[in-house]
């Protein structure tokens, strides 16, 4: 989906921003609104080291179901939406997930199926206590995506693809395990501190900062660094609504570098091998994942940026052989690795009917 | 090719060599987990545990090594051997007066930031003016109920239900 989503997000956004009038093209025309002239070197110097001061602090839960909230919704638009019926309660309501009155339609049905699938694998993951949460996006191109703070989505498409269970099952678990292993935080981390410093450069009228001169407006711009100001060492709350301008500097570039390159390779194929630890220790059958990944087309919509499905079912065969051959050997290993069991039994378990609803 | 060795490498690493000795704490991996009487099929159930728990293990049943003896609460018990765990869920880091500190899952899921949904953050960003300009559906708006709305349905799953899912596909096995 992540080309999908490139594709339609480059198309959103820029859409998007024309209309806004985010973006302004000729960044000299703008300066005079942003820079400040009595800006000195020891004033961006101070500002430079903020940004290093912010990007420096680890990431607390509270900024991570933030930034990932943001990401989230990003996803969800650029997506084409959510596959489900909403509801009508005011924002008081909505605020509250646990009382909020769901109607009970197959669009619903379809996401308490999904959220109940998900939730059981993600009980046995190392975040089990996040509040999970599994949405369908209503998009034909088959893929699956991931926000910080426990967000995961699968396409439409995606599930009209899935014969099975444990092939659902590895899927989640995949995006899961991106969530738990916390692979987007050196993205995130990174697009932090340059954001920031490009903010504080765009401040000064240094050529460092054109690009968010070129993104955003004056007044944007001047509401954060407003709040880059403001900051004065310890960790920057971005929930709080004075850092808004922040949250939304940090959360819109986290998705264009997102879109533009995805996780590293390697944090790829260790989801695959996380994918398949969780679903086997579910109970599943490994081969639902792995067949669902070999009969991937290369290349195309289907999970750019991923190794190819030929790398990944080598990859994940190899340490199925290997982990089968230590538990048969007798070679010491965890009492209570899901491998260890005869993996030919475990089921491939049927799809729920509520499926249907996208079939 | 070789970035794959190399991951794999790190996997195997990391389920090699265990040294577990009965009287060890190990925890519990899955929701309502069942600490059973015997092995048997109808065996009842003595407790049922959380993501976490930490219960003493005592080593795998001689005549059904999947399921292993475990001690809990003051009961002896047989649990499973897929929802233990040699390693206890992730610490989260929470913000705090003094900063931030590091806290268990369990103090986690008790202290209110476990269930938070959509924060008023993402909310005021999907809600901003300068996102919902233009043609483009949905609206960043529409987004954000779409999200609440999958935000509750997943809240109001119940442990009942994800131990049914649990069941479902084990046949009840465990």
């Amino acid at each position: 989906m992540r080309r999908l989503l490139l594709s339609l997000g480059a198309l959103g956004l820029v859409a998007c921003a024309a209309a806004s009038g985010f973006m302004k093209g000729d960044t000299s025309s703008i300066i005079s609104g942003v820079a400040e002239s009595t800006t000195t070197v020891m004033g961006l110097t101070q500002d430079l080291s903020k940004c290093d001061q912010i990007g420096a602090a680890e990431v607390t839960f509270d900024e991570e179901r933030t930034i990932g909230g943001a990401v989230a919704l990003n996803w969800v638009q650029q997506g084409g939406g959510l596959l489900v019926d909403v509801s009508t309660a005011d924002a008081a309501a909505l605020a509250n997930p646990k009382t909020l009155s769901i109607q009970e339609t197959p669009r619903n049905q379809l996401h308490r199926y999904l959220n109940v699938v998900g939730k059981n694998l993600a009980s046995r993951s190392t975040r089990p206590t996040l509040q999970w949460t599994f949405g369908v996006l209503d998009a034909e191109v088959v893929n699956a995506i991931s926000a910080p703070g426990g967000y995961v989505f699968v396409t439409r498409g995606l599930l009209r693809r899935v014969d099975n269970e444990a092939a659902l099952a590895g899927i989640l678990s995949h995006e899961i395990s991106h969530v738990t292993r916390k692979d987007a935080f050196a993205i995130y981390q990174k697009t932090k501190v340059d954001q920031c410093k490009s903010l504080a450069y765009a401040k000064a009228g240094q050529k460092e900062g054109a690009a968010v001169l070129r993104s955003y407006s004056p007044g944007f711009i001047n509401q954060a660094y407003a709040a880059l100001n403001a900051f004065s060492g310890g960790r920057l709350d971005l929930n709080a609504a004075a850092n808004s301008a922040l949250l939304t500097l940090f959360s819109d570039e986290f998705v264009h570098r997102y879109l533009e390159g995805g996780y590293a390779r390697d944090q790829e194929l260790a989801a695959d091998a996380s994918a398949l630890e969780l679903s086997v220790a579910s109970g599943y059958s490994p081969r639902g994942f792995v067949e669902f990944v070999g009969a991937l087309p290369p290349g195309g919509n289907f999970f750019a940026h991923h190794p190819p499905p030929s790398d990944r079912v080598a990859a994940m065969r190899l340490m199925l052989g290997k982990t089968r051959m230590a538990s048969v050997g007798g070679r010491p290993g965890s009492p209570f690795s899901p491998f260890s069991q005869d993996l030919s039994a475990l089921p491939l378990v049927p799809l729920h009917d509520e499926l249907a609803a996208v079939r | 090719m070789r970035q794959v060795a190399a991951v794999l490498a790190l996997v195997l690493a990391a389920g090699a060599a265990w040294a577990l000795a009965p009287g060890d704490r190990v925890f519990i991996r899955g929701r309502d987990v069942a600490v059973l009487q015997s092995t048997a099929s109808d065996a009842a159930t003595l407790a049922k545990l959380q993501p976490g728990d930490a219960v003493i293990w005592r080593g795998a049943d001689k005549k059904k090594p999947t399921w292993h003896r475990v001690e809990t609460k003051g009961k002896a018990g047989f649990v499973y051997f897929a929802n233990l765990s040699t390693t206890p869920p992730a610490s989260e880091l929470l913000t705090s007066p003094d900063g931030a500190k590091k806290v268990d899952a369990q103090a986690f899921a008790s202290s209110g930031a476990a269930g938070k949904a959509l924060t008023d953050g993402a909310i005021r960003y999907g809600n901003q003016d300068e996102k919902n300009k233009g043609e483009v559906h949905p609206t960043m708006k529409e987004a954000v109920r779409q999200t609440q709305t999958v935000e509750a349905i997943a809240a109001q799953r119940t442990d009942d239900e994800i131990a049914a899912q649990a069941s479902r596909i084990t046949g009840g096995q465990k």
